[in-house]
């Protein structure tokens, strides 16, 4: 887990990289700066719930990612089953996010399956 | 009623003529009829009817209010002077419902005028105040609807705190919503308006509330920059074209925003809580004034810009659609500024 937060956090601009349970409980995060994870990972559960809820009720499949973006950054916001990674870019940030967000997401999937065998 | 037989004829093939073809000039002319014959209920209830699925007939208007006057005034002849402030209040209503704010107010001022602080004139006023701050947007009226209903007792009955919980409701004063919706609860435990209201109260539970006043001020400055919702529509239509776009719409979004705008361009509740709780996140954050969001997965998504006219909020096939049109989101509510 440690390994894909910091493969994340190496991309320019990424300030934090987190993995929170999906009632917004830290799991691990690597980074600080822009904002406090444990403050990051509440407010972004509670926005997930919200979505979940929302596209629930309008007969909408899950929801599995989530940008939100600011003047100041942007952050992004993958659905983990149960979990979810949470990364915070600075404005200037992006060069090769997609593949780093996809690369920690297969890592960390692989984790949690060798956690729950 | 001494109605002679050609009278009640020509009555009865007037109703069958209504009734096979019903028209503003039928609901119109069967009124009169009643009303030169003495049916002066009968002709404002016709009227009346009339008027509801008719309301663009100015004939019908004017018909159902002087019937309703005029048997607002026999009844208040039966009733004796003492019923001058039910009366002044049910002709209040009466011109309220029927869109006249000019004719309500000068009866509610006059009574005010008269009865100084009697409630039901208060009560009366304030209602007027608050139908002005809904059409206006004048904060002013807000203020003294507020001043003349917070004068009132509760002894007075729960008309007062009714208008004050929806008030508070209508702008974002959460914490005094509360307050008065149970006040007003406590006075009328099965009125099932307050027990509605409280249920949809209960999801603004903990939020960040401003006290009255500020929250009528900020929702009249909010409703305000909304006028200008009608310019958007191009925007939005060119969004809505956008690849991948299934509908677009215009929310007001923000603490203490107008209430729910109705019509073409109105966004679902579901689309209009994605866009406010996406709002609230990015500034909680940290993420500096909000841009936009993009929520979803490969076969269905949710995109919003935000603008200072609001929030464009579109429905798309999926998120890497949703991400494409971003930029036609953004133009819609900043005619291209943040784009």
């Amino acid at each position: 887990m440690k390994r894909a937060l910091l493969g994340l956090r190496s991309v320019k601009g990424v300030r934090v990289a987190l993995v929170a349970t999906e009632e917004g409980m830290l799991v691990a995060s690597e980074g600080t700066g822009a904002g406090h994870p444990e403050t990051i990972a509440a407010l972004a559960s509670r926005f997930l719930a919200a979505a979940r809820r929302a596209f629930e009720e309008a007969g909408r499949p899950r929801p599995r990612r989530a940008d939100l973006r600011g003047s100041e950054g942007r952050l992004i916001l993958c659905d983990l089953e149960g979990a979810f990674l949470a990364v915070l870019v600075a404005r200037d940030g992006g060069g090769d996010l997609e593949s780093a967000i996809e690369a920690a997401r297969t890592r960390l999937a692989a984790a949690r399956n060798m956690a729950t065998v | 009623m001494g109605r002679g037989w050609f009278w009640r004829w020509k009555h009865r093939a007037a109703q069958r003529a209504l009734a096979l073809d019903s028209t503003p000039e039928r609901f119109a002319a069967l009124s009169r009829d009643l009303a030169s014959q003495g049916a002066h209920a009968e002709a404002a209830a016709l009227a009346a009817e009339g008027f509801a699925r008719f309301p663009e007939s100015p004939e019908l208007r004017s018909l159902f209010l002087s019937a309703r006057t005029l048997d607002l005034e026999r009844r208040r002849r039966r009733a004796g002077g003492v019923a001058r402030g039910a009366f002044c209040a049910d002709l209040v209503g009466l011109h309220l419902a029927a869109g006249d704010l000019r004719a309500a107010s000068a009866v509610a001022e006059e009574r005010v005028a008269e009865a100084g602080e009697d409630p039901q004139a208060r009560l009366a006023l304030a209602r007027v105040k608050l139908a002005r701050f809904h059409s206006t947007q004048a904060a002013g009226d807000g203020l003294e609807a507020l001043s003349l209903l917070e004068g009132i007792g509760e002894g007075e009955g729960a008309g007062a705190l009714r208008l004050l919980a929806e008030l508070a409701a209508d702008v974002g004063a959460w914490r005094a919503a509360h307050l008065y919706v149970a006040r007003w609860r406590a006075l009328a435990p099965n009125d099932p308006s307050a027990m509605r209201l409280q249920a949809r109260l209960a999801a603004h539970r903990g939020e960040p509330s401003p006290d009255l006043p500020s929250a009528i001020r900020r929702a009249t400055a909010s409703r305000r920059a909304g006028g200008a919702e009608a310019g958007l529509a191009p925007g939005l239509e060119r969004l809505a074209r956008s690849e991948g776009v299934e509908h677009a719409a215009h929310a007001r979004v923000g603490l203490g925003a107008a209430p729910p705008a109705r019509g073409a361009l109105a966004p679902e509740r579901w689309l209009r809580e994605i866009a406010e709780t996406g709002m609230r996140t990015i500034v909680r954050v940290g993420l500096g004034d909000p841009t936009s969001v993009v929520v979803g997965g490969p076969s269905s998504a949710v995109l919003v810009g935000f603008g200072p006219s609001g929030a464009a909020v579109a429905e798309c096939s999926g998120f890497e659609a949703a991400h494409k049109a971003e930029a036609s989101a953004l133009e819609a509510v900043t005619g291209g500024a943040n784009a």
